[in-house]
């Protein structure tokens, strides 16, 4: 009886059980702190050496809670580097790993409202989870699998409708494109109605985000329609897009299609922002930590994809940094009431244990503070805004020419090639600087 | 307490060891295992069994006999994957080549990258085997029948509920006229309900 009154107190918590938490709140904030210098990694990637960008983010690869961000990151630096191969299998784990952490762990939600937001597995937001889908819809592409990539829209729209069974919308945006590429793998498949539901479903997402509808998407529509023989529809987009002639359906199966896909910038990164404030009454230590947005945008002024004098500027199909925006900004009434939950926690905790030991409380206090950091992490290496153009083209040879300028200089790429009508010629250009 | 708390202390040390540790237990190919619900070894398995015992028990091989006097040739040709799920279609055709072999009842053929294969060889040999031993181009047997075919799946949510369906379609088409031979049809269901936690 004697002994049970020395480690317990009031509350009736013995203190190993509060020692514990305190540990295994230690533990996990350090299994999910990024061990990896990210900065390092983007700084290759804009010297435009992907390989020693790999070698860079190795580290992440021990950490478990990390691991799908590691291997999206992974995906993604080996697509830039050019071995598709590889970067489809590091997608697909993500994929797998990602699906099987749709599921709630209930010590990690417990941990993240009561320790630290850090200490749950990377689960990747809805636009993110889009975008693995979208890139690896691309891999399959440039590498000519196109039943590989009708499968990635497949899944996309499978994923927006266990999202939102009603509408198969994505809540914060990143459907957009996924949506309109979508449409170009069904078009390309000849699968003209489920590339003409695709595009329309496009179309829906960019104006609820209200952001103008790319110009291809909207001759694709136009040109769609009219060969599906749904007249009303045809006209009422050849009305609002104002479009008066088109290239008939039937004609442009017999050309060649060319895809120019640029990759400008990268994504925004987070920032811990924290407020640290001493309760005068107590005299603890109370931190509220949450991320802020800080966005990267590129200087790449404008792409062009020509062959033979035949020309397409490129245009904006999914601008990441603003999906990122949204996200944060809906993701921020839950973070604050558990930034809440965790400050109520230690100073509890905190209290609990002065009565003990009140250097310990002192410990418990201080170290909790500084450990209850906001979760930062998110996808990097994803591109600020993703660019677009495509061009039908009669079979023959060609010579393709992809041109990206921007502050310092340009890139310019030139591609012969022999193309076959009925062919699809998936071209991949990032633009990446510094910042 | 403090014996309590130490004891406790090694039990979760325990726990998380024992976590940590791979288990390997051997199985039979032939016991269906379902992990994720996705379509896997057996599916392939049962579909091509079942497919290829329709296939075989049909009246063109005794038609094509008694019209040629010969077991007919067949090759597969494309299976095309129109799922929404990564399907490995090459275990697939293997299982259907497998099972078309075995019957003994139609001459196979090579196709696609193994035909390509071969005829890689024949070149080889033509310039460094000897020549008793050369087997010459022009000396394939060309097939009769082309298998083609497509797998398919609807499927349906319902919260953490989903319903896949898969619809397997095979055609054999016949290559001298591109007359339809058979078609046959095979639809797998299956109820995949997803844990609402995770450990």
């Amino acid at each position: 009886m004697r002994s049970r009154s020395s480690c317990c107190r009031r509350g009736g918590r013995p203190l190993p059980t509060l020692l514990l938490a305190f540990l295994l709140a230690v533990v996990l904030s350090g299994c999910a702190a990024l061990r990896t210098d990210f900065g390092s990694v983007e700084r290759e990637l804009a010297r435009g050496e992907p390989e020693r960008a790999l070698a860079q983010l190795e580290p992440l690869a021990g950490s478990r809670l990390n691991q799908p961000l590691y291997l999206m990151n992974r995906g993604m630096i080996l697509r830039l580097s050019g071995d598709l191969t590889g970067s489809v299998a590091a997608f697909e784990d993500a994929k797998t790993l990602v699906g099987e952490l749709q599921a709630v762990s209930v010590s990690e939600t417990l941990a993240s409202w009561a320790l630290t937001e850090t200490a749950t597995s990377y689960v990747p937001p809805t636009h993110e989870h889009l975008m693995l889908h979208v890139f690896q819809a691309l891999n399959h592409l440039q590498m000519g699998n196109l039943d590989a990539a009708r499968v990635e829209a497949l899944q996309i729209d499978l994923g927006l409708r266990r999202i939102d069974p009603v509408r198969n919308e994505a809540p914060h945006g990143g459907d957009a494109f996924a949506r309109y590429l979508s449409g170009v793998i069904f078009e390309v498949q000849q699968d003209w109605s489920d590339a003409m539901i695709a595009y329309r479903k496009a179309y829906q997402a960019y104006q609820r985000r209200n952001v103008p509808v790319p110009g291809d998407l909207q001759r694709s529509l136009v040109r769609l329609a009219d060969y599906l023989e749904l007249e009303e529809e045809r006209d009422t987009y050849a009305e609002a897009f104002g479009i008066t002639a088109w290239t008939p359906v039937d004609e442009l199966r017999q050309r060649a299609t060319v895809v120019l896909v640029v990759q400008d910038g990268l994504a925004p990164r987070l920032r811990d922002e924290s407020l640290l404030v001493q309760d005068p009454s107590s005299g603890q230590l109370i931190r509220v930590a949450l991320p802020s947005l800080h966005r990267r945008p590129s200087s790449m002024g404008t792409a062009t994809l020509s062959a033979n004098g035949q020309q397409a500027r490129v245009e904006t199909v999914e601008q990441l940094s603003d999906i990122s925006d949204q996200w944060l900004q809906r993701q921020m009434p839950l973070l604050i009431a558990r930034a809440a939950s965790r400050n109520v926690a230690r100073y509890q905790a905190t209290r609990q244990v002065r009565e003990e030991s009140p250097l310990l409380a002192v410990l418990v206090n201080v170290v909790g503070a500084v450990m209850d950091n906001a979760d930062t992490r998110s996808w990097r290496t994803l591109p600020d805004r993703i660019q677009l153009a495509r061009l039908h083209l009669p079979p023959g040879n060609y010579t393709l020419v992809t041109e990206l300028g921007g502050r310092g200089g340009g890139l310019r790429d030139e591609e012969p090639m022999s193309l076959r009508g009925g062919e699809t010629v998936v071209l991949s250009r990032y633009w990446i600087e510094a910042r | 307490m403090k014996r309590l708390f130490r004891l406790l202390a090694v039990a979760m040390m325990g726990v998380g060891l024992a976590g940590c540790a791979t288990q390997v237990d051997r199985v039979g190919t032939e016991e269906p295992i379902d992990l994720t619900g996705r379509w896997n070894d057996t599916d392939s398995r049962l579909v091509s069994q079942e497919m290829v015992e329709d296939l075989l028990s049909r009246g063109w091989i005794a038609r094509h006999e008694g019209r040629t006097g010969s077991t007919p040739t067949v090759i597969v040709g494309q299976i095309r994957n129109l799922s929404h799920e990564h399907i490995n279609t090459n275990t697939f055709i293997r299982d259907i080549e497998r099972e078309l072999i075995n019957s003994g009842r139609v001459i196979f053929v090579a196709a696609g990258g193994d035909r390509d294969a071969i005829r890689d060889e024949r070149q080889d040999q033509a310039q460094h085997a000897r020549p008793d031993t050369v087997n010459p181009p022009g000396e394939e047997a060309g097939a009769n029948y082309m298998l083609t075919g497509t797998i398919n799946t609807i499927m349906d949510v319902e919260g953490r509920t989903e319903v896949a369906y898969y619809q397997v379609d095979l055609a054999l088409t016949s290559l001298a006229d591109n007359t339809r031979i058979w078609v046959g049809q095979k639809q797998i269901r299956k109820v995949i309900r997803r844990g609402l936690f995770r450990s």
